[in-house]
């Protein structure tokens, strides 16, 4: 007996996706303003400390704007929506150029 | 991973570069994170190794060798322009995408992904149909966006997976009402790949589920009872299917361990019923000839709790001692971030027994909430193993997150696990003959509890 074939749909569902074009970078980070965003997880600070040393030594004249200024977007939807608002107001009035936002895992 | 992506992605938006730093293992995470939120140009810097089993010469010595130099020639690199990323062909609502016998049927699933390894059942045309003849809702209805790979969740898409799953038509209105719950940006479906590995839970509350042939006694939470089983295994697809949450690396489901999917747990209505007790769909702000579902996340399960004696008080003690021993020091999340819902199952013969001695859901949560115990030593050295590296209970005091229960000065001092005694869930459910019960920890703000009534009007 011949086995029936089945005629089957689709199980996912249609993909939003907005894409935001890539920004221009410095070719070095002389004069440059980073900032860094913590989740509060991972030993951040530590990292935050050596990339600092690492990038100054470099680079000489870098600022550094620190996690605090921003607070943890790692939490409460709440919390992290009041966070992730307030940043491009942060970040001009900081005057930022770059961002380091770690620490996932 | 996915916090991170999404700050990288706000940041992006205002039009500031940015560079994400991850451990080792979670770029392909980070990738499909960032591709879904269209920022694929974001480059990822990630920690050789495991950052916590490093010690501290280790870590310090890979930062300044390997991860800083990496991060500052990520923020001076060139990134190509984005080409907006073509979107993947998606086919049509009701196109046919495969012609197979069910062997070829159930190749096509697996290597696409759209499976969860076991078998599925071919929707077809004509059974995706029945089980939309089972709401009053338009097929092509959006219940919401389902990130991580921001996929619409629609009537359609549910009623596909539910046939996938093996549910029955009838499930309809059961699987609608999850979905729903499933997107609500409350739950944070998003951090359902989170490393802890958590797994919904769904409880079922109400006259639908007697109706629909759920299994709320003997075996509640054991596979068998189709209703329970295939509704459960559903969440588990659809979460595969709609965000995304295939297991990493190369997608974003990074459960380190992790748990299977959990089958329905259906309250045990006439035991509530007969007890004079508020149900948990009453709980949860429902009428009473409401059937309700609630979702939310299991990231672990105690031991069984069998408790007897002549006083209240053996029982009580009885759920504090192995309930407050699975919760254990994951406590520490609760705190953290100022969500955390336990839930405790309830054997009925136990709540019959508790009632006898006047005792009510509100005193099981007072005693629990008050008795559950853990040093705050414990908490922190936990939470810094986790990851929370900055945890300290004098800080949440401090800042108002913990009450004056929380403060003092010695380390071994022991605080209650759980801030609010309102916070913990009670279902009655299992074996009626037996006097056990059993706790559900819950993931803090992953997965808090989100309910909806079932539309059973189609």
């Amino acid at each position: 007996m011949a086995e029936a074939d089945y005629e089957v749909v689709w199980p996912l569902g249609h993909r939003i996706v907005g894409d935001v074009a890539a920004h221009e970078r410095p070719a070095e980070l002389t004069g440059r303003t980073v900032a860094y965003l913590w989740d509060e997880l991972f030993r951040g600070p530590e990292m935050f400390a050596i990339i600092s040393e690492v990038a100054r030594e470099r680079f000489g004249d870098v600022s550094f704007v620190g996690w605090e200024e921003f607070g943890n977007f790692h939490a409460s939807m709440a919390q992290e929506r009041r966070v992730l608002e307030a940043l491009p107001e942060l970040l001009r009035t900081h005057r930022v150029d770059l961002v380091v936002a770690a620490v996932g895992a | 991973m996915p916090a991170v992506m999404r700050a990288a992605a706000a940041v992006e938006r205002a039009g500031v570069p940015a560079v994400a730093i991850g451990g080792a293992g979670f770029e392909g995470m980070g990738r499909a994170i960032g591709k879904s939120m269209g920022i694929p140009h974001v480059p990822i810097v990630s920690y050789p190794g495991v950052i916590l089993t490093d010690d501290t010469a280790t870590f310090g010595a890979k930062m300044r060798e390997q991860v800083a130099p990496a991060v500052v020639a990520a923020l001076t690199a060139s990134v190509a322009p984005a080409a907006a990323s073509p979107p993947d062909a998606e086919p049509a609502r009701r196109e046919i995408v495969f012609r197979g016998a069910l062997d070829a049927v159930q190749d096509h699933f697996e290597e696409r992904g759209w499976s969860d390894g076991l078998p599925v059942v071919p929707p077809t045309l004509d059974r995706v149909d029945a089980f939309l003849a089972h709401t009053r809702r338009a097929e092509h209805e959006v219940l919401g966006v389902l990130a991580p790979e921001l996929r619409e969740a629609t009537v359609w898409n549910v009623a596909v997976n539910g046939v996938l799953a093996g549910c029955r038509p009838a499930h309809m209105p059961v699987l609608l009402g999850i979905a729903e719950c499933l997107v609500d940006p409350e739950f944070r479906i998003a951090d359902a790949g989170s490393t802890p590995g958590w797994e919904p839970l769904v409880v079922l509350s109400g006259p639908a589920a007697e109706r629909l042939g759920f299994n709320s006694g003997t075996g509640a939470m054991r596979v068998g009872r189709r209703a329970n089983t295939s509704i459960g295994r559903f969440v588990r697809l659809y979460m595969r299917n709609l965000p995304g949450l295939r297991i990493a690396p190369d997608h974003t489901d990074q459960g380190a361990i992790a748990s299977s999917f959990n089958v329905v747990l259906a309250e045990n209505d006439e035991a509530v019923r007969g007890l004079g007790w508020p149900s948990f769909r009453h709980d949860r702000g429902f009428g009473d000839d409401d059937s309700v579902v609630t979702v939310q996340s299991c990231v672990t399960i105690s031991a069984p709790i069998y408790s007897g004696g002549d006083h209240a008080r053996d029982h009580l003690d009885a759920l504090t001692l192995i309930f407050g021993n699975a919760i254990g020091p994951w406590a520490y999340t609760g705190m953290e971030f100022g969500a955390w819902h336990p839930l405790l199952v309830l054997g009925p013969s136990i709540a019959r027994a508790l009632s006898g001695h006047g005792i009510g859901k509100p005193e099981i949560r007072a005693h629990l909430a008050a008795h559950m115990r853990i040093s705050v030593a414990a908490l922190e050295r936990c939470a810094w193993q986790v990851g929370s590296t900055s945890f300290r209970v004098d800080e949440l005091v401090r800042r108002g997150k913990l009450d004056a229960r929380y403060a003092g000065s010695d380390p071994e001092r022991l605080v209650p696990m759980c801030p609010r005694a309102d916070d913990i869930g009670i279902v009655l459910a299992g074996n009626e003959s037996r006097n056990q019960s059993r706790g559900y920890v819950q993931n803090h703000v992953q997965g808090v509890p989100v309910s909806r009534r079932i539309e059973e009007d189609g």
